[in-house]
């Protein structure tokens, strides 16, 4: 799997209008009742790929830990109230829509997954990437991270306590193909536990460890380790050959 | 990469309006015919059209978890896996509404002043982080959020990377509570029965009607049984016509469905019937109905159509796991399960599904599976016993 382009959005909490005047840049397509999750994913996800040639058959892979919460809460008070009635686009709005915007965006007809996974949701999407674009079922692949700021509900009412307060949209462009590639992904491997990992990889830590979202400045060390893990200690790793 | 290997669904249990054990719900839908089919319906919609499970519970939080351990505990016991090989499954989650309904609750209490707490969980990650403790897997779970093709989209992935042995054993879980957001989102989209009988590719058909189910499907690389199902192929593809509608043509549903066939090496001939999506919807009868009409145009025959909604309600996302295990309970009993509710065709439609059970008298099958979700995301898949 070879990385062609990378796209980076961590910024703090903006309003959706912010994404919706960015968005109208780079894409003509009708977002005018999207949410703010939605933008955030269609944006970031064009901005990686802008450019740069798609083949017919581009898998579309969107990992989230929390979805779009806004629409969420916006459902939740709706059903609350006596009279109960939804307002569609908020229904639509919480059924992770976002890939589909943007395989309508970038007019992509092939594979396009929504997932989760507490803490790894990135990881075990590029992991199911890499196993699409390794077995031809697809021909290039486009794998981000959205989340929106949880900013707007107040910290006692985040469960895990959850401290996300930034919009986040990041976004890796990948293909089988090494020319004008910036880095190759040359294994990624999953351990049940931290010391598991430590025992394959303690001896042989390369010159740089990440344990953040894989950046083209990351990428630029020789050889990168991306690592992350979950509350258990389950971890992913990615090694990553910068060219 | 090593040779590939095959996928086999070794175990499979489901929890739905028909019961909750398969001698249950096979038992129930020997039982319901086309005669008697709308009184069945009139009996189960006393409360609202909706296909309920077959018990009550004292809380939203204690149905998702009972239903989720109910089905995984009566897969594992089904294949009788030891403690060791529980420690080896990789966990596969598919669901339209996840744990939506526990937020409901959590903030209606805190609505009327009866809880400090607004929210039980953001994100759905908590889900498969119970299903690893559960079964005490070493593997990171995997959640699928595609609408209605979540569960099946769970499944495809799990079989291959079994099949090209990069884990050793998945449990897929499918599961679709009742709530209200999503009973209301599809009110308020005016999709929901008016009629309250369920009839896809019928005259008749005005809509969908929703049913909650919970179903596990346990995959190995061995078969536990000659009887045993395996993967053969599948396809998806996103459809970008619409948010909330496929392309009337069919012709995305059409390539999904062919693509399948050309993955299974396949061709339709050999197929001994399809379970169709059939979802009631008027789009669906239209764009569904022409999928099939083209890919009978293009491989110069045709096969049965069966549809299984009008016995389980639309589980949305879990419909894929659901209505697999009710297909395979189905015929490991011997019969291929009829479409109840269907008198007419409706305009454009040019087949009649099966409209009673068919026995297969012990005859080996292949079947191929239909799914369509909002979003575009189509995805057809071919199991086998042959």
């Amino acid at each position: 799997m070879y990385i062609h382009q990378t796209y980076q959005l961590i910024e703090p909490d903006a309003p959706i209008a912010t994404y919706k005047q960015r968005l109208s840049t780079l894409c003509k397509i009708n977002l005018r009742r999207a949410n703010k999750f939605n933008l955030l994913a269609v944006f970031g996800a064009l901005s990686c790929v802008q450019n740069q040639p798609l083949s017919p058959n581009l898998g579309i892979y969107l990992a989230t830990e929390h979805g779009p919460v806004e629409s969420l809460t916006n459902v939740l008070e709706q059903v609350t109230k006596e009279d109960g009635v939804v307002m569609p686009f908020d229904f639509l709005g919480i059924n992770t829509n976002a890939s589909f915007y943007i395989a309508q965006a970038l007019n992509a007809s092939g594979k396009n997954m929504v997932l989760t996974s507490n803490h790894l949701s990135f990881e075990k999407a590029l992991q199911l990437a890499y196993f699409d674009l390794t077995h031809h079922e697809v021909d290039d692949v486009l794998v981000g991270k959205v989340d929106a700021s949880l900013c707007f509900i107040e910290p006692k009412h985040r469960p895990k306590g959850d401290k996300n307060n930034h919009d986040e949209s990041c976004w890796l462009y990948a293909n089988r193909n090494a020319e004008n590639a910036i880095a190759k992904i040359e294994k990624i491997e999953e351990f049940a536990s931290f010391e598991a990992m430590k025992e394959v990889y303690g001896e042989q830590m390369p010159t740089a460890v990440s344990h953040t979202f894989i950046t083209q400045d990351a990428i630029r060390e020789s050889c990168l380790l991306h690592v992350a893990k979950d509350d258990d200690g389950k971890c992913i790793v990615i090694e990553i050959e910068g060219l | 990469m090593s040779s590939p290997t095959r996928c086999y669904i070794t175990a499979h249990s489901l929890f739905c309006s028909l019961g909750d054990n398969t001698k249950e719900i096979i038992s129930q839908v020997q039982s319901i015919n086309q005669s008697n089919y709308e009184a069945y319906l009139q009996h189960l919609f006393a409360q609202k059209p909706y296909y309920p499970l077959t018990q009550n519970f004292d809380s939203e939080e204690q149905k998702l978890y009972r239903v989720i351990d109910h089905v995984v505990k009566a897969c594992i016991q089904e294949a009788h896996l030891s403690e060791e090989e529980q420690k080896e499954l990789a966990i596969f989650i598919g669901s339209t509404a996840m744990g939506i309904s526990l937020n409901e609750e959590a903030y209606a209490l805190y609505y009327q002043g009866k809880s400090d707490q607004a929210f039980n969980h953001l994100g759905y990650g908590y889900l498969g982080d119970y299903l690893e403790t559960l079964t005490h897997s070493n593997h990171k779970a995997l959640l699928f959020s595609t609408a209605c093709t979540s569960s099946v989209n769970a499944l495809a992935y799990a079989a291959k990377l079994i099949a090209s042995k990069q884990i050793k054993r998945a449990l897929v879980v499918g599961i679709e509570l009742f709530n209200k957001a999503t009973f209301n989102g599809f009110s308020s989209l005016m999709l929901l029965s008016k009629s309250k009988i369920y009839r896809p590719f019928d005259k008749q058909s005005d809509g969908i009607i929703l049913g909650e189910a919970c179903s596990a499907l346990l995959l190995e690389s061995e078969p536990r049984s000659a009887e045993d199902f395996y993967y053969k192929g599948s396809k998806n593809i996103c459809d970008i016509y619409s948010e909330t509608t496929s392309n009337p043509s069919g012709e995305p549903i059409f390539h999904t469905m062919d693509e399948a066939l050309r993955n299974a090496s396949l061709k339709l001939s050999e197929i001994d019937f399809i379970k169709a999506h059939a979802t009631g919807s008027e789009n669906n009868n239209t764009s569904e109905a022409n999928a099939i009409a083209l890919l009978f145009e293009k491989h110069g025959t045709t096969t049965p159509i069966t549809a299984l909604k009008p016995l389980i309600g639309h589980t949305l996302g879990a419909s894929g796991t659901n209505e697999i295990a009710l297909t395979l309970s189905c015929l490991k009993e011997g019969f291929i399960p009829p479409t109840l509710g269907f008198q007419e065709r409706a305009d454009g439609v040019s087949f009649t599904p099966l409209l009673n059970p068919v026995k297969r008298n012990g005859k080996k099958t292949n079947v191929l599976f239909n799914f369509v979700a909002f979003g575009g995301n189509t995805t057809s898949l071919v199991l086998s016993n042959v």
